[in-house]
C-alpha cells in the first residue's frame, strides 16, 4: 500500500517544492507535524495522490526509526502502556508487515497516512504564510517541532 | 494409408426380419466377391439395410424410443433383441454389436478390435471417415439414394465427392487459421479499421498539442532570452555608470561578491540541514525519548520473544510435548492459542531490527541527537542573518549611486523591471516541465484530453504510448488481412478443387452411362450440388439407378486405394430389361465386394453377367420367413439350409434360381 500526500498540501509547497529533491519531504514534514501533535486525519482518496510504497531516498536508512515513532505515538494515543504486555503485543502485530517495503501492514500504513494528513493542517496553524523560501521554512519548522515535541494526547 | 473394409457377415435376432445369420465368407475370413441374399418383399429387407446402416454408423444412439420398439419382432416376449455385425479393416477383424432393449426403448453399443471390446460405437480413428451417417449411404446403397443423387435441392452427390476425396479438409483448415487469429487478438482492443482510424485521431490530437506546447515554450524562451539580454545590457550600463564613481563601484561589486557567497553557503546548509532533519530522532529530544522508553519497553516485555509463533504451531502438531509428556487435543489447542501471543519469525526480525537503531541512533541520551542540528540550525540561522546584512549593505550602497546620479537611477529601476519580468518568465516557463504531476494522467491516456497537459516531456512519452498502440493496431489488422486472404485462398483453392474434380467425375461417369446404356444419350451434364442431366430434370427410375452406378462406379474406381463393401438394395428391379446385363456387368467390379438384396423377378437379364463379372466367386443365399410351404420342403433337404425361429436360410445356386417367391404373405 502507498504512502499518500494531501493534494492541498502539495500545492501549499509549490514555491519550495523545487528545492526538495523527494516529493516525499512534503509527506514527512506533514507526517512530523501529526507526530508531534498527535493530530489524525481521514480523507477520501481524491483529495490524495498516492506517492511510493516504501521510505525513499534517505529516508531508507531511517525507516525503523520512523515506524518507532509512529508505534510510540499510536500506543499513546491509544493509551496503552509499555507495561501492557498483551496490548502492546496485539497492537504492534496488527500495525507492522515485514514483508511490506515500508515495513507496515496496510492497517498501518492508512494510520501513517492520517498523521501526515492531520499533520498538514497543524503546519497550517504553525505557519502564517505559505513557505517561498526553504531556508526560512527549514528554521522554522524545526523552531516549531523543538518547542512542541511529542505532545502528551489526552485520554 | 490405404483402407480395406469389408463385410464378413452378420447375426439377427429378435428383430423384424426373420432370425438369421449371413456369412458372407466362402473361406475361413475372406468374403465371396459378389454375395446375393435373395429375400421376398415382406422378409425384412429394408430392416436388414436399416440395420447394417446403423451398425456402420453409429447411427442407431440417436434413435428415439419408438424407432427402437419399431423394431421388434412380432411376439418377441423376451423384450430384447440384437444385431451383430462382423467387419474387417485390411484383414482385422472388428465387430459391432447392438442390443436392443424394447422396454426402455434404448440400443447399446459395443465395438470389439483391436485391444478388447469398448462400450459404444467406437470403430479405429483410420475408419471414422467412412463409418459415419453422412458417407455409409454411399455403399449401402438403394433407390431413394439414388434418386437423391439427382434431386435438385439435395448434396448427396456433391458431399460424396467432398467425403472420398477429402475436400473438406480445406474447408476444416478455417478452423485452426481462426483460432490462431482469436489467439493472437485476443488481447487486442483494435480488431478493425475504425478502431485503428480512432487511435490515428487521438494520436493526431497528442502530436498537435505537443507543437503547440513546444512552439508556446519556444516563444517563452525567445522572450527570456531577449529579456535576459537586455538585463545583461543595462547591467553592463549601470555598471559604466557606477564606475564613474569609481569607490562606491568597487563597495558594490564587493558587496555583490559577498551576498553571493553568503547565498551559496546558505543553500548548502539549508541541503545538510534538510538532510539532518530527515532523521526524526534529531528534531526533538522528546522524539528520541520516547523511541527509547519503546526499546526499553519492548525489552521489559521481553519483545520480541526469542521463540517465534512457528515454533508453538509445530509444537502443536507433535504427539508430545519436549518434556516428555503427550499433547492431546486440550493441550493441542492451549498451545496453539497461546502461539498467538508470540510474533511471528519476520516480526521478531523487524522488531529487533528496530531495536538495534534506536541503540544505535540514539543512545540512551535523548538529547544527543538533537544537538547535533541545533548546532547546525545555530550556524545556519548567522549564516541567514549576515546574508541578510550583505543584502541590506548591497542595497544601500545602490541606493547612494542611484542618489548621486539620476542615470543610475533609471538604470536601477529599469533591472529590477527586467528581473521581475524575468522571473516572471522563469516561472511561466516551469509549467512545460510539471512532468511530476500530469505523468500519473498517461495511465487513462483515453480518456485524458492532452489540452489540459503541459509538460512537454509527459505528452511525448504519451504520444510513444499512442504510437505502440497504433502499431499494435496496424499489426492486428496486417494478420487480419493475412487471415483474409489466407482463407479466401483456401475457398478458392476449395472451390477449384470440387469443380476440377467434379468435372472429371462428370466426364468419367458419362463414358460409364454410355457403355452401361449405349442406346440412351441421358448424360451427367454438371455436378452442382446434385448430378444435372442433359436437357431434363430426372430420368425414369431404371436410369436413375444406372446414372447413380455409373457416378459411384466412377468414384470407387477414382479411390481405389479405399476399397469398401458395396451393398445394394434391389440392384437392377427398375431397370429395363434389355440394360440389366450391362448393370449386371458393372456392379461387381465397382469395389472389392458386392453384397445385394434382391427378388426373384430380379435375376432375368442380370444373374448370368453379375455372376460372370464376379468371377465366379458368388455366394447365393436365399432367406425367407415361415410359412411358404412349398419352398420349406425343399429347402430343409439342402444340406446348407439353416432353420431359425421364424424362417429359412439356403446357401445353394440352384435353390436360389429355382425359388420364385417375390412377396411374403405378413
Amino acid at each position: 500500500m502507498d504512502f499518500a500526500v494531501r493534494k492541498d498540501a502539495r500545492q501549499w509547497f509549490d514555491d519550495i517544492n523545487k528545492d526538495l529533491d523527494l516529493e516525499f519531504d512534503i509527506f514527512y514534514f506533514c507526517f512530523i507535524a501529526g507526530i508531534a501533535t498527535g493530530r489524525k486525519k481521514t480523507l477520501p482518496a481524491a483529495q490524495t495522490d498516492g506517492l511510493v510504497d516504501n521510505f525513499p531516498g534517505n529516508y531508507d536508512q531511517h525507516k525503523e526509526l520512523l515506524v518507532a515513532l509512529f508505534l510510540c505515538r499510536e500506543l499513546a494515543t491509544l493509551g496503552i502502556e509499555m507495561d501492557e504486555g498483551h496490548d502492546v503485543h496485539l497492537e504492534i502485530a496488527k500495525l507492522i508487515d515485514p514483508t511490506a517495503p515500508n515495513r507496515l501492514s496496510d492497517d498501518g500504513v492508512r494510520l501513517f497516512n492520517q498523521y501526515s494528513h492531520g499533520g498538514y493542517e497543524v503546519l497550517r496553524e504553525w505557519f502564517d504564510y505559505k513557505p517561498v523560501s526553504m531556508p526560512i521554512f527549514l528554521r522554522t519548522f524545526h523552531q516549531r517541532v523543538s518547542e512542541t515535541g511529542l505532545l502528551k494526547q489526552r485520554a | 494409408m490405404s483402407t480395406t473394409l469389408r463385410l464378413l457377415g452378420w447375426k439377427v435376432q429378435g428383430l423384424r426380419c426373420p432370425d438369421h445369420e449371413i456369412d458372407c465368407c466362402t473361406s475361413s475370413d475372406t468374403p465371396a466377391r459378389v454375395t446375393l441374399i435373395q429375400m421376398p418383399n415382406g422378409t425384412g429387407k429394408t430392416t436388414t439395410l436399416t440395420l447394417l446402416r446403423a451398425a456402420l454408423s453409429g447411427a442407431a444412439a440417436d434413435w428415439d424410443a419408438q424407432t427402437v420398439r419399431s423394431m421388434s419382432k412380432k411376439g418377441n416376449d423376451r423384450g430384447a433383441g440384437k444385431f451383430e455385425l462382423a467387419l474387417a479393416e485390411n484383414g482385422k477383424r472388428i465387430t459391432v454389436l447392438m442390443t436392443f432393449d424394447f422396454e426402455s426403448g434404448d440400443i447399446q453399443y459395443r465395438t470389439t478390435w483391436g485391444s478388447g471390446q469398448e462400450i459404444g460405437f467406437n470403430p479405429p480413428r483410420s475408419l471414422a471417415r467412412f463409418m459415419n451417417e453422412d458417407f455409409v449411404d454411399f455403399y449401402v446403397f438403394d433407390g431413394e439414394l439414388a434418386e437423391n443423387l439427382l434431386k435438385r435441392k439435395q448434396t448427396h452427390a456433391e458431399r460424396a465427392i467432398e467425403s472420398l476425396f477429402q475436400v473438406h479438409l480445406l474447408e476444416q483448415m478455417r478452423g485452426p487459421i481462426e483460432s490462431y487469429w482469436r489467439d493472437k487478438t485476443s488481447s487486442s482492443t483494435t480488431k478493425n479499421q475504425s478502431g485503428l482510424t480512432r487511435r490515428l485521431n487521438l494520436l493526431a490530437r497528442w502530436e498537435r498539442r505537443k507543437k503547440e506546447l513546444v512552439r508556446a515554450e519556444q516563444k517563452l524562451r525567445q522572450d527570456l532570452a531577449s529579456v535576459e539580454a537586455q538585463l545583461a545590457s543595462r547591467k553592463r550600463e549601470y555598471s559604466q555608470q557606477i564606475k564613474k564613481e569609481e569607490r562606491l563601484a568597487d563597495a558594490i561589486k564587493e558587496a555583490e561578491e559577498h551576498r553571493d557567497q553568503l547565498n551559496a553557503e546558505v543553500d548548502r546548509i539549508a541541503n545538510n540541514l534538510l538532510d539532518d532533519m530527515r532523521a526524526p530522532q534529531s528534531l526533538s529530544p522528546s522524539f528520541a525519548q520516547a523511541m527509547i522508553a519503546l526499546k526499553s519497553g519492548m525489552d521489559r516485555l521481553k519483545l520480541p520473544k526469542s521463540a517465534a509463533r512457528e515454533f508453538f504451531e509445530e509444537l502443536a502438531q507433535e504427539d508430545d510435548c519436549l518434556c516428555g509428556r503427550p499433547i492431546d487435543d486440550d493441550v493441542r489447542t492451549a498451545i496453539l492459542e497461546r502461539a498467538q501471543q508470540y510474533l511471528g519469525e519476520d516480526n521478531v526480525t523487524l522488531l529487533n531490527a528496530v531495536k538495534s537503531k534506536i541503540s544505535d541512533a540514539i543512545g540512551t541520551d535523548p538529547h544527543l541527537p538533537a544537538k547535533g542540528l541545533d548546532r547546525t540550525m545555530h550556524r545556519f540561522a548567522n549564516q541567514m542573518k549576515e546574508r541578510d546584512i550583505a543584502v541590506t549593505t548591497l542595497q544601500g550602497l545602490e541606493s547612494k549611486a542611484a542618489e548621486s546620479d539620476p542615470e543610475v537611477k533609471k538604470a536601477q529601476q529599469d533591472i529590477e523591471q527586467l528581473e521581475g519580468e524575468r522571473n516572471d518568465l522563469r516561472e511561466s516557463l516551469t509549467v512545460y516541465s510539471n512532468d511530476r504531476d500530469e505523468r500519473p494522467k498517461l495511465a487513462r491516456i483515453r480518456t485524458t484530453d492532452p489540452k489540459d497537459l503541459f509538460s512537454i516531456r509527459v505528452v511525448t512519452e504519451g504520444i510513444g504510448i499512442l504510437e505502440q498502440q497504433v502499431d499494435e493496431a496496424r499489426e492486428t489488422l496486417d494478420l487480419r488481412e493475412k487471415r483474409d486472404t489466407l482463407l479466401e485462398i483456401l475457398d478458392l483453392a476449395h472451390a477449384k478443387a470440387s469443380r476440377a474434380i467434379a468435372e472429371e467425375i462428370r466426364d468419367e461417369a458419362n463414358a460409364r452411362i454410355e457403355q452401361l446404356m449405349p442406346n440412351n444419350d441421358i448424360r451427367i451434364s454438371e455436378i452442382d450440388g446434385c448430378l444435372r442431366l442433359d436437357n431434363q430434370s430426372g430420368g425414369s427410375v431404371g436410369e436413375t439407378l444406372s446414372v447413380a452406378y455409373a457416378f459411384l462406379s466412377t468414384l470407387f474406381h477414382r479411390a481405389d486405394q479405399h476399397q469398401l463393401p458395396f451393398v445394394v438394395d434391389s440392384p437392377a428391379n427398375p431397370i429395363d430389361l434389355a440394360i440389366r446385363p450391362n448393370i449386371g456387368a458393372l456392379v461387381p467390379r465397382l469395389t472389392g465386394q458386392f453384397v445385394a438384396f434382391m427378388i426373384s423377378s430380379e435375376r432375368e437379364n442380370f444373374l448370368t453377367q453379375l455372376k460372370k463379372s464376379g468371377d465366379g466367386d458368388t455366394q447365393f443365399i436365399t432367406l425367407f420367413r415361415k410359412g411358404a410351404a412349398d419352398y420349406e420342403a425343399s429347402a430343409s433337404a439342402h444340406p446348407s439350409c439353416v432353420i431359425t425361429t421364424d424362417g429359412y436360410r439356403v446357401t445353394d445356386e440352384g435353390f436360389f434360381n429355382e425359388f420364385q417367391l417375390d412377396k411374403e404373405d405378413d
